[in-house]
């Protein structure tokens, strides 16, 4: 294995680079985006687990902190995109790296849906409990499920749903960085005209997913493009606890990026 | 730059670590011993800012992951409490080769007590800080073990039942802990009351088991005290980090 290496992005930002020899250079990055407020090693290590194994394949990945994020003390005024599009750049002149895949768990899978669009350098969006809308399939997995259980359970599920609706009027949408529904469908096709592989992999833990068909209900015809990829794992959690859940997922994903982008 | 990242030589690959150097003459410098498994990913934020606020006092600060722990290097499997005092003194030694001839202090970290207090047996630092000490490893793996079944249990976690959410003692709270690190919690204890109190600084909620008349006590608050037991992620507020930051440098270390 090639030894990991820092690399300075300005002010007191840095990350580490997995597999950043000669023989990968000209190839492909993936950047590992911040987990929600989690720091660059990610849940349960997952980030640095997938950079070694990566490396294994050639393929170099980069972890890092969003300003105000883990070691990345300063909080900044800039626009994130705009941050992260110079850290690619830095990784360009530093190393080489002219093509990106982005994304990663949650907020990451928004970052990278939003970066992708913005800088033509990316060329593969990871997105892991990302962007899905709560349509006709949702409503019917949720009273399939309700129709499951026995009668006397469902008061208790009506009772428990009230009072989390009450607790929290967020949706999902909401509470995440995404756009307003219906644009997906433009840019979803935007991207894969582009010619930019897409992966996306929802667990049991994103609640606004129950149903696999709700992802071509929201991302619409091009979600059948051969370069996207799709996955419900409905029996993991969000943040993969489980240890034989995190080995399926870094080799989900390690035969993905194999596939797609190993030089 | 504030805060430079490094890696650390040890025997078994290098550590990774980040130097947190003052812009003034060095006081002394901290070796902070992070806590062990989900508390290490928890609390990082808090204790970078911690580590940022000490060296505006003056204070030369190295974090650094154990080997088999965060960035650095070897598996998690690799991941021991002997392990964790081999990192520690290498740190130790990187530490003491940057701040240059000043007084060394080992501030450990919940289950990071007890690599810090190895260290200050061996005369390795001459302060020991215990931040919400862990003083006995069977104590503590027995409430991980218990926790980790709420959460393996949970429906917020799992909402489809699946068969294989039984105890799994290769685990702790998500993260692999094998025979050899049950067998070193199950038998690790600290004694506070051997320590030379003079040299003992204690933060806490309240003063723990044993806690000699001698040693100081730095009383934490719920802001910087709770993120042991919860387990979401959240903005760690500044102000009580930079407060605990001039009390420590007034009270916790007297050069």
């Amino acid at each position: 294995m090639s030894q990991e290496a820092i690399v300075q992005l300005g002010g007191d930002r840095f990350g580490l680079l997995s597999a950043g020899d000669a023989r990968v250079q000209r190839g492909t990055c993936l950047l590992l985006l911040n987990a929600g407020f989690i720091h660059r090693s990610g849940p349960f290590r997952l980030h640095v687990r997938l950079a070694r194994r990566l490396a294994q394949a050639g393929i170099a990945s980069f972890r890092f902190d969003a300003p105000g994020i883990g070691d990345a003390l300063a909080r900044s005024d800039r626009p994130l995109l705009e941050t992260m599009r110079a850290d690619m750049d830095a990784l360009e002149q530093q190393h080489g790296f002219r093509r990106f895949v982005v994304g990663g768990l949650c907020s990451a899978a928004d970052l990278g849906w939003q970066l992708a669009l913005a800088d033509p350098r990316v060329v593969g969006v990871l997105s892991i409990d990302g962007l899905a809308r709560m349509g006709w399939w949702y409503r019917w997995a949720r009273l399939r499920r309700l129709l499951a259980k026995p009668p006397a359970a469902w008061m208790q599920s009506l009772k428990r749903h009230s009072r989390r609706r009450a607790a929290s009027s967020m949706s999902a949408a909401e509470l995440r960085d995404w756009p307003e529904p219906g644009v997906e469908r433009g840019q979803i096709k935007a991207l894969v005209e582009r010619g930019v592989a897409l992966m996306f992999l929802f667990t049991g833990g994103a609640g606004y997913f129950l149903h696999p068909r709700q992802f071509g209900e929201t991302y619409s015809a091009a979600s059948k493009a051969e370069s996207v990829q799709f996955d419900h794992w409905p029996q993991c959690d969000h943040t993969f606890f489980k240890e034989t859940d995190r080995r399926k997922l870094i080799e989900h994903l390690a035969q993905w990026m194999t596939r797609r982008f190993a030089p | 730059m504030t805060a430079e990242p490094l890696w650390i030589s040890v025997a078994g690959g290098r550590l990774f670590g980040v130097l947190h150097m003052p812009d003034v003459p060095v006081r002394a410098g901290i070796i902070l011993c992070p806590p062990f498994f989900h508390e290490q990913v928890r609390s990082q934020r808090l204790f970078a800012l911690l580590a940022d606020a000490l060296r505006g006092h003056g204070f030369a600060v190295l974090r650094f992951d154990y080997l088999g722990t965060g960035d650095s290097e070897g598996s998690d499997e690799s991941f021991t409490l002997l392990g964790a005092a081999r990192s520690t003194a290498a740190a130790v030694d990187l530490l003491g080769q940057r701040a240059g001839q000043v007084p060394l202090i080992g501030l450990g970290i919940r289950a990071g007590a007890h690599p810090a207090a190895e260290m200050f047996k061996q005369g390795k630092v001459e302060r020991l800080w215990l931040w919400q000490p862990i003083l006995r490893g069977r104590d503590y793996l027995e409430q991980l073990r218990e926790r980790a079944h709420v959460e393996r249990q949970s429906s917020e976690r799992y909402a489809h039942p699946r068969a294989d959410l039984a105890e799994d003692m290769d685990t702790v709270m998500g993260f692999p802990c094998g025979a050899a690190l049950r067998d070193e919690l199950d038998h690790a204890e600290l004694a506070l009351d051997g320590m030379d109190a003079t040299r003992l600084t204690v933060l806490d909620v309240s003063a723990p088991e044993g806690l000699p008349a001698l040693s100081t006590m730095l009383v934490l608050d719920e802001s910087l005290a709770a993120w042991a037991d919860q387990l979401d992620m959240a903005r760690v507020a500044v102000a009580p980090i930079k407060a605990l930051a001039a009390r420590l440098a007034e009270t916790g270390f007297r050069a």
